[in-house]
């Protein structure tokens, strides 16, 4: 009995061995002639912020990610921990500590959101965009 | 045959092994007991199982958001204010020397399931100078994946990606060999095999690394413990610090309380050693404590 139960448990493991390794964003090639593709702040950013980071930064802190605060406690301003790096430089995205943050480079402490439940690469890749193009309030 | 089936195999091995030997174990020897107090070092399984057949263990691990070396220090109270990480874990012995655990995390809400064999005892006579466990641990993601977009692709961007299954699972494979050197001090080293399904881009699935333990008896029932496991492959890409965590121990029978300083807030190995580690050497440490009580049921008579 002892043995069926082993062995049962190594059959269940060994059945759901796989290697992969994903996934990787590739944006849209670009053709000639067609504008700089555009990130919008409110459509797209601030609901990345509401969904993964307001729980934590809500409007009662210094740092608050809510809907109607986010862009003016972000974009230009020094981080508290790390000054004088700005959380949002625009069109840095290397050095924004935003950007450091959510990637876990640890450029500037702890990565977020700090139970490493990163965010997707479709968003990372919209956050960068926006930064990109100068984080506007769009 | 794959590098995991090799691994998973050669422990089917072990613990059968075990099984086997004690059914053939003759005149009683007198083993050395209380090599450490629990069956966690800190982070780490110790080389200790649920001491007696049928007899169970339940477990809180818990870890807070990190400690920084500034003024955020007291205003989020040593990390306290922030996010924490839990684990329950309840352990069971089926048969004498082994053990099955299951345990639920909340980072990645994880499930978890284990099997620890102790496959040799040190000998108070020192005709077995060290204790031997193998443990091998299937954890499960269970939380919602990331969304995917029609532009992710796996690694060789091509494929179109998906999330599947199989993805959710990681394994962690170790032989724990320990030692009592003597009644205020232990040691016990692990080699430990990890192998993640699925790994970040520039990650590797397979993870390499040796943990390092030693238990301090300071006073009657307290203890310092200390651990580190230097990662050999695999760890997290750039990462260069060693996951380590101390930890001061009140262990009475069947209770073990232990306050943690850790250098994550993962608990379950799979992650531990694959997450970047806090930056130590500037002051960034999780506080923590884990509290275990194992909990004896009496063998059951012969038959009238």
């Amino acid at each position: 009995m002892k043995k069926i139960t082993i062995i049962t448990i190594l059959a269940v493991a060994l059945a759901s061995c796989t290697k992969d390794e994903g996934p990787l964003y590739v944006p849209e090639p670009a053709s000639a002639g067609d504008p700089v593709d555009t990130a919008y702040f409110n459509a797209e950013v601030l609901p990345i912020f509401t969904a993964h980071c307001w729980t934590c930064h809500p409007p009662m802190g210094d740092m608050d990610l809510s809907a109607a605060e986010a862009y003016n406690s972000l974009v230009g301003v020094e981080s508290t921990n790390h000054a004088p790096a700005l959380r949002v430089a625009p069109g840095d995205p290397e050095g924004s500590v935003l950007w450091n943050k959510i990637n876990y480079t640890e450029v500037y402490g702890l990565g977020m959101p700090p139970d490493g439940t990163a965010l997707s690469s479709e968003e990372l890749a919209t956050i960068r965009d926006w930064i990109e193009q100068g984080a506007l309030n769009n | 045959m794959s590098m995991m089936n090799r691994i998973l195999l050669f422990t089917f091995i072990a613990v059968t092994t075990a099984l086997s030997s004690h059914a053939q174990e003759g005149a009683a020897r007198e083993y050395v007991t209380g090599t450490f107090a629990g069956t966690q070092v800190v982070n780490a399984p110790s080389v200790e199982v649920v001491p007696r057949k049928r007899s169970f263990g339940f477990m809180i691990q818990h870890r807070f958001g990190a400690i920084s070396p500034d003024e955020q220090a007291w205003k989020q109270f040593a990390g306290l204010d922030l996010p924490a990480n839990i684990r329950f874990a309840f352990q069971y012995a089926p048969f004498r020397d082994v053990q099955l655990e299951i345990g639920r995390s909340k980072s990645g809400k994880v499930w978890d399931l284990g099997l620890k064999a102790r496959v040799l005892k040190q000998s108070v006579e020192e005709e077995m100078p060290l204790s031997l466990t193998v443990l091998a641990n299937a954890a499960l993601m269970s939380d919602d994946f990331p969304a995917v977009s029609d532009r992710d692709f796996y690694a060789d961007g091509e494929r179109p990606f998906n999330y599947r299954f199989e993805h959710r699972f990681s394994y962690n494979t170790q032989v724990i060999i320990g030692r009592r050197f003597a009644p205020w001090f232990s040691a016990q080293v692990a080699p430990v095999v990890i192998y993640r399904n699925l790994v970040p881009i520039g990650g590797s699935n397979l993870t390499l690394a040796v943990t390092g333990a030693a238990r301090f008896k300071v006073s009657t029932k307290g203890s310092i413990l200390m651990e580190a496991t230097p990662i050999i492959q695999g760890g997290p890409p750039g990462e260069h610090r060693t996951p380590a965590a101390i930890a001061y121990e009140l262990a009475t029978s069947g209770h073990v309380f232990q306050i943690v300083l850790a250098s994550g807030q993962e608990i379950v190995e799979q992650r531990l050693y694959t997450s970047p580690v806090a930056r130590y050497e500037e002051g960034y440490m999780h506080l923590g404590f884990n509290i275990a009580r194992t909990l004896f049921v009496k063998p059951k008579g012969p038959k009238p």
